[in-house]
């Protein structure tokens, strides 16, 4: 699982939004710099991702499911906040590691890293959050939402 | 609506247990220190831990190797500021046998050339009062026997006790000497060493003192004798090493020193008052006897210190000492995914400007447990690297507060031009040490004006190379330590 989710967040290798070095800190690499021990980040972020993402998919195609909030800006005005608080998990994690200096301090790491990492698992929940929501498979399943997409209504 | 809800509240356990789980061995580690001690019930906890986790990173061929889990823990104590040191977790008692104690025989040189190391109260004279009373007080020791030793050894004391040490001390003078020299008033070193090595055995550990120059008594001045010196002293050890497992310390102090230096002509040269000299201190005994001395730290606590040591052993085994690849600093790039493992996975070169086409790693390595001297793994001479394409050099590990690098006592770094896959042997190797070719003198004649020459010994690589080749015959390996580092590009 880490290393799907490390593959998504370094965008396959190409790994434009942080150093290679904040990768090995979220890939659970510890704070006394033996191994891959500690905390598997990207997995916890990843999966965190998800879920939040998932949640707030439900949460406005089924459990509010509203004629009132069917409209393409409110699709719109709810991927804001899956992006703002996925920005806001992403970077504040590794921020917190880096400001108490619980990781290996072998690591060439700093705050810009969380930033990127910040802004790599935003882009990814903005992703999913059209990949399930722009096809019908799920939104069907909705009331009032089952129109309900980026581009319309 | 009614699944949906439910699906929502599924969907928030999840994600609850999501940012709750992350439950990792650092944390048990922590949660242990209850008490600032870690008793069997919670070492145990800790490995049952890694056991279920399927932790490998602190096992060797499948097995948990305590001590790499201790010094971890101990870097995690450290690194959240709890008093627990190695001592305060609980561990598998070892099940080493206990050396048995033994007699501590002492031979002084007194030839004419040492009269002027104990003219006075000197270092020389201090440094070997505080190290027999150690032996005296630790407790590793039966008797303690003094002697003096020249053509042939002549007993001080046996048995001594305290007050004898005391008195042997201050007996120390060159009239003392010249009383007791025998008939030789220079020394032939071949065969002051050969009857001391033929005192040792398991019940006996004989400490030589003496400058150890080592001219031709006939004061011919000749290279071959000094050869045929360094081959016979080579013979005497290899002889002893065929029916005993020997060990030798050879330390090299530095002492004041006034009077006469009879220099390779046996020409009386009047040195200036208080010169500094070196002299040695040799420790002959079995490994196990040798290893106690090293374990009691009573060498390490010398009064004025020692310029250098070296231990020489026969070698059984070689040994693998724990050892990691560093993720920092680093020239060029890896991935760190095989390091746990001893593997450099995606090595490339680096293409910054200062240095484009080299590649380059740190490993820190623990060598706390060889016998041998620290300064010995300094020393590039002392190391074989499987490729020869690559550049080795080392320092000691001196930053208390990295705890990255705690447990570990020295920095091997390696680099290359040429990525080659495969494994890359590091071996330390039983080697005359550079200091010992930096301390010999091949012609002490200028010694009274040359200050350069004052701090060496004559003809005393000679005599190492001599024990070196017994104990390391140039025909084996002669691998002491060997590490094992695989590349992959």
């Amino acid at each position: 699982m880490i290393d799907f989710f490390a593959s998504l967040y370094e965008w396959f290798g190409l790994n434009p939004f942080y150093r290679t070095d904040f990768g090995e800190l979220l890939r659970g690499y510890d704070a006394t710099c033996t191994g891959y021990i500690d905390s598997p980040w990207y997995s916890y972020i990843g999966m965190i991702m998800i879920i939040l993402t998932s949640l707030i998919y439900a949460f406005q195609y089924h459990i509010i499911d509203s004629s009132g909030f069917n409209k393409k800006k409110h699709w719109w005005l709810m991927s804001l906040v899956i992006i703002s608080l996925n920005f806001f998990i992403a970077f504040i994690i590794p921020f917190n590691i880096i400001q108490s200096s619980n990781y290996c301090t072998s690591l060439n790491v700093a705050v810009v890293d969380c930033l990127g990492f910040g802004f790599s698992n935003a882009i990814w929940s903005f992703i999913l959050f059209l990949l399930i929501s722009t096809p019908p498979i799920f939104r069907k399943l909705s009331h009032n939402c089952r129109e309900t997409t980026f581009y319309r209504p | 609506m009614f699944k949906s809800i439910k699906l929502f509240f599924y969907l928030s356990s999840i994600l609850f247990l999501t940012i709750s789980c992350g439950e990792n061995l650092q944390d048990i580690v922590i949660e242990c220190a209850d008490g600032n001690k870690i008793d069997q019930k919670e070492y145990e906890k800790i490995t049952k831990f890694i056991s279920d986790e399927e932790i490998e990173i602190f096992n060797e061929n499948g097995k948990l190797i305590d001590k790499k889990l201790v010094a971890y823990m101990v870097n995690i104590y450290l690194k959240e500021n709890l008093p627990i040191s190695e001592k305060d977790i609980w561990q598998l008692k070892s099940s080493a046998p206990k050396t048995q104690s033994f007699n501590l025989n002492v031979f002084v040189e007194n030839s004419a050339s040492m009269d002027g190391y104990v003219a006075g109260v000197t270092e020389f004279e201090s440094a070997i009062y505080n190290l027999l009373g150690d032996f005296k007080i630790n407790g590793i020791t039966n008797q303690l026997n003094l002697n003096y030793i020249n053509s042939s050894i002549r007993s001080h004391k046996n048995d001594a006790l305290s007050a004898d040490i005391q008195d042997f001390i201050l007996r120390l003078e060159p009239t003392t000497f010249k009383q007791r020299r025998g008939q030789a008033g220079n020394s032939d070193m071949q065969k002051i060493i050969n009857s001391v090595l033929t005192t040792v055995d398991e019940k006996n550990v004989s400490v030589l003192i003496s400058d150890f120059v080592f001219s031709d008594p006939s004061g011919a001045e000749s290279q071959q004798y000094l050869t045929n010196q360094g081959v016979g002293i080579k013979i005497n050890f290899a002889e002893k090493l065929q029916n005993f497992n020997l060990s030798a310390i050879v330390i090299q102090l530095e002492s004041s020193f006034s009077g006469t230096y009879y220099d390779k002509k046996i020409t009386p040269i009047t040195l200036p008052t208080n010169t500094k000299r070196p002299y040695y201190i040799w420790i002959l005994g079995s490994t196990s006897q040798i290893q106690t001395i090293l374990d009691s730290k009573i060498l390490d606590n010398i009064k004025g210190g020692y310029l250098n040591r070296l231990v020489m052993s026969k070698i059984k085994q070689e040994s693998n000492p724990n050892f990691k690849i560093l993720i920092n600093p680093k020239i060029g790039e890896f991935s760190a995914e095989g390091l746990d493992k001893k593997i450099i996975f995606d090595a490339e070169p680096s293409d910054k400007s200062n240095n484009k086409g080299l590649f380059g790693f740190d490993l820190a390595v623990d060598f706390s447990s060889s016998m041998q001297d620290k300064k010995y793994f300094l020393d590039k001479n002392n190391y074989r690297l499987s490729n020869t394409s690559y550049n080795l050099t080392t320092k000691t590990i001196n930053d208390p507060n990295n705890i990255s690098l705690k447990g570990f006592t020295h920095i091997i770094h390696l680099e290359t031009k040429k990525i080659q896959d495969g494994p890359l042997k590091i071996d330390v190797i039983g080697n005359t040490p550079n200091w010992v070719y930096n301390s010999t003198s091949m012609d002490d004649s200028n010694i009274q004006t040359d200050a350069e020459e004052q701090k060496k010994t004559f003809g005393f690589k000679f005599l190492m190379e001599g024990i070196n080749d017994a104990f390391y015959p140039k025909t084996n390996p002669n691998t002491i330590n060997s590490l094992t580092v695989t590349i992959k590009k």
